[in-house]
C-alpha cells in the first residue's frame, strides 16, 4: 500500500505538511488499519479538523510560532481580516443611510451627524491604510514574482482580480442606472433594479473576500524584514483603533436616530423581517453585528501583535 | 497564550499530546506506530495520526523532539528527544509530582504509595 492510497485522507492538510508529514502519516495509518476504507468515522473527521488547523496555523491566523515575527505577521492579517468585515458593514450602512445624508433635517442632531461624519471618515482613513501596506509589501511580491514563485499565489490573486474588475464594471453600471431613475423607482419602484442592486452587492462582497483571501495568500508566501513587519503590524494596531471608533460612531448615529427619528430607521432597507423592528432595522443590525466580530478578530490580531513585540523586546535583553 | 510563549518550557497537563510523546521518546527513538502502541500502553490513551502528528509538529519546531536519519522505509522515521525536550519533561514531571504529593497529602496517601514517598 502507498501514501496515495491515504491520499483523500490528507488532502485536507496543506501541500508543506504532506510533503513534510504525508508519507509517515499514511505509513501509522497503513500500520493501524488493513486499508484505507476501514479507518473509522472518528478518525477521519479528526484528521479533517487537524487538517484544517494545519491550514490556518499555515496562514499565521491561528497558533503560537516561536517566532515572534511570524506571530506579528499572523495578527496583522487577522486585523486585516477583521477589515474586511468593516468593508461589507460599511457599505451596508452608507447605502441604508444615504437618504439620510441627503435628508437636512439631521443637522440638529450633532450626535447623529458626527458619529454618521466619523464612520465615513474612518472607512476612508482605514482603506487607505489597508492599501498603504498593500504598498510596503509590494517591493516583496514582486521579489516573489521574479523568483519565479508566482504559481504559488497566482489563483487567489487571478480570483481577487477578475472579482474587484468584475465588482468595479457591475458598479459603475448600477451608478450609471440609477442616475436615470427617480427616487421612487431606485427604492422598491422597479424591482428589476432591485435585483440588480442584490447582485451588485454580492459582487461586492465576493470582491471584498477574494481581495482579502489574495492579500493573506500573498502576506504569507512574501519574504518581508523584520523592520518592514514590525511597521506593519504597529499599522494594524492602528486599524483596530480605527474598527472601535468605527463602531462607537455607528452605534451613536444609531442610538441618536432610534431616539429623535425612529420614522427613519423604520423607513430602511428590509424591514419588516421578523426580530427586527423600528428601532432595530435589519441592515443596522447586520452592519452592527459584522463590525462586532471584525472587531472581535482585530482585537484578537491586536494581543498577537502586542505580545509579539513585548516578548521580542524582552528576548533581545 | 502569551504565558505559553513566555515559558518556553511549559508542555501543558500531563495527558496531553507532547506530555505523552515526550515520556514515551524518553524511552528511546520510535517512529509514529511505536508511539501510539507505546502511549497506549503506558497512558491508556488513544492518539489520533492527526493529533499525534500535529504534537510532533509541534514538538520538533520547539527542538524537543527531532528525527533520527531514515533507516530503509524513509516513511516509518523515527523520532528522538533532545536535550532540551528532555529538560522540559524532566520540568513537566516535576510539576505533576507536586501536584501528586499535595493530593495525595491531603487524601491521607503519604507513605501508602511508593510513588509519593
Amino acid at each position: 500500500m502507498t501514501i496515495e492510497s491515504y491520499e483523500p485522507l490528507l488532502r485536507w492538510y496543506p501541500p508543506q505538511w504532506r510533503d513534510r508529514y504525508g508519507g509517515e502519516m499514511a505509513a501509522l495509518l497503513e500500520d493501524t488499519y488493513a486499508a484505507a476504507s476501514d479507518v473509522p468515522l472518528r478518525q477521519r473527521v479528526g484528521l479533517i479538523r487537524s487538517g484544517l488547523a494545519e491550514r490556518a496555523r499555515g496562514t499565521g491566523l491561528v497558533g503560537w510560532s516561536e517566532d515572534p515575527d511570524q506571530r506579528v505577521r499572523g495578527g496583522s492579517l487577522l486585523v486585516l481580516c477583521g477589515w474586511a468585515f468593516y468593508l461589507v458593514a460599511g457599505a451596508m450602512f452608507v447605502k441604508d443611510a444615504d437618504r439620510w445624508f441627503a435628508d437636512r433635517s439631521h443637522t440638529t442632531r450633532w450626535v447623529a451627524a458626527a458619529g454618521f461624519n466619523v464612520v465615513g471618515v474612518t472607512i476612508v482613513v482605514g482603506t487607505l491604510a489597508v492599501l498603504l501596506a498593500a504598498v510596503l509589501v509590494l517591493p516583496a511580491f514582486v521579489r516573489l514574482v521574479r523568483a519565479g514563485r508566482w504559481r504559488e499565489v497566482a489563483r487567489p490573486v487571478v480570483i481577487a482580480i477578475v472579482s474587484v474588475v468584475a465588482s468595479g464594471l457591475l458598479f459603475v453600471i448600477l451608478a450609471a442606472w440609477a442616475h436615470s431613475l427617480s427616487v421612487h423607482a431606485r427604492n422598491g419602484g422597479l424591482p428589476v433594479y432591485g435585483w440588480f442592486f442584490i447582485l451588485v452587492a454580492l459582487a461586492f462582497f465576493a470582491a471584498v473576500g477574494s481581495a482579502t483571501t489574495a492579500a493573506v495568500s500573498v502576506a504569507r508566501s512574501v519574504d518581508l524584514s523584520r523592520r518592514t513587519l514590525r511597521t506593519l503590524g504597529v499599522m494594524a494596531i492602528g486599524l483596530v483603533g480605527v474598527m472601535a471608533l468605527t463602531l462607537i460612531s455607528l452605534v451613536a448615529w444609531w442610538a441618536s436616530e432610534a431616539l429623535h427619528a425612529p420614522g427613519f430607521l423604520a423607513q430602511t432597507i428590509g424591514n419588516g423581517l421578523p426580530f427586527t423592528s423600528s428601532i432595530v432595522p435589519p441592515t443596522m443590525l447586520a452592519s452592527g453585528l459584522l463590525m462586532l466580530v471584525g472587531l472581535a478578530l482585530g482585537l484578537a490580531g491586536l494581543v498577537r501583535i502586542v505580545c509579539s513585540l513585548t516578548l521580542g523586546r524582552r528576548t533581545a535583553v | 497564550m502569551p504565558r505559553r510563549a513566555a515559558s518556553k518550557g511549559d508542555l501543558g497537563r500531563s495527558n496531553e499530546p507532547p506530555v505523552l510523546i515526550l515520556t514515551s521518546l524518553a524511552a528511546g527513538p520510535k517512529h509514529g506506530y511505536a508511539l501510539t502502541k507505546d502511549i497506549e500502553e503506558f497512558a491508556g490513551v488513544n492518539l489520533g495520526p492527526g493529533t499525534l502528528y500535529g504534537a510532533i509538529a509541534r514538538l520538533e519546531e520547539r527542538g524537543f523532539i527531532a528525527p533520527e536519519p531514515a533507516g530503509d522505509d524513509e516513511r516509518r522515521r523515527p523520532y528522538r528527544i533532545t536535550g532540551d525536550g528532555r529538560v522540559a519533561l524532566e520540568s513537566a514531571v516535576r510539576q505533576m509530582r507536586t501536584l501528586a504529593d499535595v493530593g495525595a497529602t491531603r487524601l491521607g496517601l503519604s507513605g501508602t504509595l511508593g510513588v509519593f514517598a
